[in-house]
């Protein structure tokens, strides 16, 4: 039942002169934080467009925010968008004093729930169009969802919900895309691609749904490889590279996959990937032996994939046709993404169908992990975390990664590693921490393909200080 | 006794260890600012403008070693005593870095107060 307009506005008025403090919308909870920089890290959208002839600037943003998502093509769902039009009728005349205020809860709020390669923009404070470059349809429309619901809570209380509008992507075909019933098409006025918009959600469901196999093509599509050096920080040396898998980025940059398409994909995709890395692993190793090089190859795969009887028997045969000897021991395997909390004879049941066919083997586990009695006596070598995808404050990460290295230490008596470090507050937070095996950007970058072993010490992490 | 205009900034993400200097210090007759991380470290060493800065090495947002990078970068003859535990690890290898990135006086903890004020002192040229 709609409410009295008076009746709205009146709670507006009486909201107005708490909505003009300067100090509501900008206070964050304790514990939270702008997303930090990173290689995908959101960027900060230009400030919107306040004049007709400003329309084509963001249209142009349009552009480059949906190129920066890192995806060719967009997949349905991952574009969405909150508007505030029925909020600034409501205000009518009154609306420009709180618009700026208005905006600044809205990005806020948005900002607080973007995670790496998620970015925003906005036009006229009216309208924020949002990339999700993770998440499926389903979990991109929910989340903007619940973001609008915090923005309209902010703002009115409980009276609020009903007065943002939520639209979602629901098509995508090499770059067109369809979203709010706003002409788009208009604003990007370019030529990469026809933009259509609709208002059926029901066709749009339709249409947005593609053949498994279509899309698994369309989201691992332009994979590439690279090798991540994994410093040892015992022997003073990088004797481990790791491989990552990559997709195309912003124009010809790449980016690493991983957490842009394992969350809210389906089992097929994640062990199509892993199939890619192990192939391509395969393939460098086999170069390797005959360069004679003395290094270890890193091969990632996922829990996913080996907790499959048929997709983990699948793998394992694959590595056990390939492999001789000498490349055995030149492999460490690390099983990504193990929840928590598996039982011991699980992870048994998955570890060792492996082990004859590598060095050794690593568990990756969330770094809110602190019962690791579970991995005592699976057979792995060492256990380890991701970091690079972490939000919220550093001092908040550095206690997450005390907790895991001494609980790791002291309940499995097993050395442990961690990714992502990259910043050097990271790295001697990890040092600090006690990590045995650490790699990311602050430690070394991605390289193509590995040479050989490199010592590496403490000062060396320092050199670009000194050499600045 | 310090001569009262004697500014001291100390950056130090560990609570503990920052108010435990701070008394010391200021017992000694010391003004003391401080700063719980490195980049906030910077932003006081540039509005405070103090005479030592005492900074610890595994910090947060900004670990000691930029820390100090940056302060001899805006102030050549800056004054820096750095001061470690090194956590899991041993701190050797961090102070060794630190003294050759320019800490006048590197210090291990825990540390004795008398030796660390002593230390404090010869840094800043008092007699």
């Amino acid at each position: 039942m709609a409410k009295p307009k008076d009746g709205v506005v009146g709670r507006l008025r009486r909201n107005l002169a708490h909505m003009l403090d300067p100090e509501v919308g900008t206070a964050k909870p304790a514990g939270t934080a702008k997303p930090q920089r990173a290689a995908t890290a959101p960027r900060a959208p230009a400030p919107a467009p306040s004049s007709p002839g400003a329309e084509r600037e963001f249209g142009e943003r349009i552009k480059i925010l949906l190129s920066q998502s890192g995806q060719k093509s967009l997949l349905s769902g991952r574009v969405n968008m909150i508007g505030m039009h029925k909020i600034k009728e409501r205000f009518g005349a009154e609306w420009e004093k709180f618009a700026d205020r208005a905006d600044r809860i809205a990005r806020n709020t948005i900002e607080r729930h973007l995670v790496s390669g998620d970015i925003y923009t906005c036009l006229h404070r009216v309208i924020y169009v949002i990339v999700f470059a993770r998440l499926s349809a389903h979990q991109a429309q929910v989340k903007c969802t619940l973001i609008a619901d915090e923005i309209a809570k902010a703002l009115l209380g409980e009276e609020g919900t009903d007065l943002l509008t939520v639209k979602t992507s629901v098509k995508a075909i090499d770059g067109s895309f369809r979203l709010e019933s706003i002409k788009l098409a208009e604003k990007l006025g370019g030529s990469d691609g026809e933009l259509e918009f609709v208002e059926d959600e029901t066709e749009a469901a339709a249409n947005g749904a593609a053949p498994a196999a279509a899309k698994t093509e369309n989201v691992l599509g332009g994979l590439s490889f690279a090798y991540r050096p994994m410093w040892d920080s015992g022997r003073n040396v990088v004797s481990a590279y790791r491989c990552t898998a990559l997709l195309p980025s912003i124009d010809d940059g790449t980016a690493p996959v991983d957490a842009r398409i394992v969350v809210g994909n389906e089992a097929a995709v994640i062990h199509r990937l892993d199939e890619a890395v192990r192939d391509q692993v395969l393939k460098d190793l086999d170069a390797l032996i005959r360069d004679n090089c003395t290094l270890l190859l890193s091969l990632p795969v996922h829990f996913e994939t080996l907790g499959a009887i048929g997709r983990r028997r699948q793998f394992v045969e694959a590595l056990g046709k390939s492999l001789d000897d000498r490349a055995r021991k030149l492999l460490l395997i690390e099983i990504q993404s193990v929840p928590q909390g598996v039982p011991p004879a699980r992870l048994i049941e998955i570890v060792a169908p492996l082990r004859p066919h590598c060095r050794a083997i690593m568990l990756q586990l969330p770094l809110e992990t602190t019962d690791f009695t579970n991995v005592r006596g699976c057979g792995a070598l060492a256990i380890g975390c991701d970091i690079t995808d972490h939000r919220g404050p550093e001092f908040m990460l550095m206690q997450a990664m005390n907790r895991f290295a001494r609980s790791i230490a002291d309940k499995a008596g097993l050395p442990s590693y961690l990714h992502g470090a990259n910043s050097l507050s990271m790295v001697t937070a990890a040092l600090g921490a006690g990590f045995a095996y650490i790699d990311g950007d602050a430690v070394a970058k991605l390289i193509d393909h590995p040479r050989g072993l490199v010592d590496f010490r403490l000062a060396d992490l320092y050199r670009p200080l000194t050499s600045s | 006794m310090a001569a009262l205009a004697t500014k001291i900034l100390v950056i130090d993400d560990d609570v503990i260890v920052r108010e435990t200097i701070i008394q010391i210090l200021e017992d000694r007759g010391y003004q003391v600012v401080s700063a719980e991380d490195g980049k906030r470290g910077i932003a006081s060493f540039r509005s405070e403008k103090p005479d030592l800065v005492i900074t610890d090495i595994i910090m947060p947002e900004k670990e000691g070693i930029q820390t100090i990078t940056e302060i001899r970068r805006e102030r050549p003859d800056a004054k820096v005593i750095a001061i470690s535990g090194g956590g899991r690890i041993g701190n050797t290898d961090f102070l060794k870095i630190a003294q050759k990135l320019g800490a006048s006086d590197v210090i291990a903890k825990p540390f004795d107060p008398d030796d660390f004020l002593t230390r404090v002192s010869r840094c800043l040229g008092e007699g």
